[in-house]
């Protein structure tokens, strides 16, 4: 690795730090493609239960016979930006429930906060309805946008969850401290409630109000657990290949500067 | 419909891995070249801005006319809108009405909402404190610990506290924290190997 660095380094690389980072990713890529295509030859990955992903399934189904609708946000962030991944794994959840819905004829409300992620939102529905065959009862308006504020953008969610008949409250994705605001108002009203957050300190709030709740990376498990996607499954193994080395590593230079070698 | 998926795709990859290459390595072609996708990227941005004043507009006037519940806000909010952005438009973004109404409106009006977060934390405490197991006891005894410590009323209770939210929990915060840098790495490069596709065809 340290060979790999040096070169890194001397080949143009913005600093030390920089060359570091690109090898570790480029040990990860070969990681999960070997991963994948293990999978896709049918190996079996044994993924442990998340009670979060299980009570996803059939909401949908349970929405429709109560005639009640669920509501899925994919957090307060864009499709571009530095949390793109937990929005991301918000839009793989919301792929599953569109396609739920369309199956069931109770199709999500979808509130999203960026502009950018509202053509990406209605894509996603409208392929769910697509796939069915039942394009013309795809309806644009069930994505509507709220506002790019964060405050406000919990003020409108606040509206959705408080006056429309909703069976399930779904969000998964990058959430602050406006995440207790829905929250709270969905726990209130006896929703049922399942979240999902990567930041630490939305957290806490996460699992005081939810249900069900996805801690961290789990939510970058939703492709794996619910579609059962070859490249999702195989980028589980990789991120436990890559962590049991993080976690060698550190025990390694926590022994060696413990005996003064590091 | 094959081609046009491939050419998407192979156009986003590109496009990625320059901006990638760019984060990685200084290089001035590379550098400008980012800078140009930036800029394409922000233009992009601003026609969603237009898609998402659409949007706004139609799913309030739908409420309106249909009379559903709440309608009667919907006006208040189809009016404020016309006026801000006929405001924006006369006087640009930076103009004195237009500040003002961000300033003495829309910021008040905010910090009104968030206010709100104070008692939600105190109910959502109450709801998170109940005893149900022995993690809510754990979690509840952790609670009352870092509470107290808060007092300077007895220095080993706050030593307690300091050692609670500098070991064990900043422990757990890096520990998911790790947990999502691999998910993310992990989802960047399915996007940037064409797996995942959430720009569509």
């Amino acid at each position: 690795m340290e060979v790999i660095v040096d070169i890194l380094t001397r080949s143009g690389m913005r600093s030390e730090w920089h060359a570091c980072m690109l090898a570790w990713l480029l040990f990860f890529l070969p990681v999960m493609l070997l991963a994948t295509s293990r999978v896709r030859a049918g190996h079996a990955v044994n993924l442990r239960p998340l009670a979060g992903f299980n009570a996803l399934r059939g909401l949908s189904a349970r929405a429709a016979e109560s005639g009640q609708t669920l509501h899925v946000s994919v957090g307060v962030s864009s499709i571009s930006g530095e949390e793109t991944a937990a929005t991301l794994a918000g839009l793989t959840v919301l792929d599953y429930l569109a396609e739920q819905g369309a199956t069931f004829d109770a199709p999500p409300i979808v509130t999203v906060a960026d502009p950018t992620l509202l053509p990406v939102a209605q894509d996603v529905l409208r392929h769910a309805y697509a796939r069915q065959g039942d394009i013309e009862n795809y309806d644009p308006k069930q994505v509507r946008l709220i506002s790019p504020e964060p405050t406000a953008y919990a003020a409108g969610v606040m509206d959705v969850l408080g006056h429309e008949p909703l069976a399930a409250n779904i969000m998964i994705g990058n959430f602050g401290d406006e995440y207790l605001l829905m929250g709270e108002v969905g726990a209130k009203k006896g929703i049922s409630q399942i979240g999902g957050a990567t930041n630490p300190q939305t957290l806490p709030f996460v699992f005081a109000s939810a249900d069900q709740v996805l801690i961290g990376e789990e939510i970058f498990a939703s492709g794996a657990y619910l579609a059962s996607l070859p490249a999702h499954i195989g980028s589980l193994v990789a991120q436990d290949v890559m962590r049991l080395l993080g976690v060698v590593v550190i025990v390694f230079l926590v022994l060696a500067r413990l005996i003064g070698l590091a | 419909m094959l081609v046009k998926r491939s050419v998407a795709t192979a156009i986003a990859i590109s496009v990625g891995l320059f901006v990638l290459l760019d984060f990685f390595v200084q290089n001035a072609f590379i550098g400008t070249l980012k800078f140009v996708f930036v800029r394409w990227a922000i233009i992009v941005a601003a026609f969603a801005m237009i898609l998402g004043f659409f949007n706004v507009l139609i799913v309030h006037l739908n409420k309106i006319v249909r009379f559903k519940q709440g309608w009667f806000y919907s006006i208040f909010l189809v009016l404020t809108m016309m006026v801000v952005l006929l405001l924006g438009l006369i006087e640009g973004p930076q103009g004195s009405l237009t500040s003002r109404i961000f300033q003495y409106v829309l910021f008040p009006l905010q910090a009104t909402i968030f206010s709100l977060l104070a008692f939600f934390v105190a109910s959502a405490a109450y709801r998170a404190f109940r005893l149900r197991s022995w993690e809510s006891a754990l979690l509840v005894i952790t609670g009352v610990i870092v509470l107290l410590g808060q007092v300077p009323l007895w220095g080993a209770l706050t030593s307690f506290k300091e050692w609670i939210l500098g070991v064990p929990s900043m422990a757990g915060a890096r520990g998911i924290l790790l947990g999502v840098a691999l998910g993310t790495v992990a989802t960047g490069l399915r996007v940037l190997l064409g797996i995942d596709r959430p720009y569509s065809e």
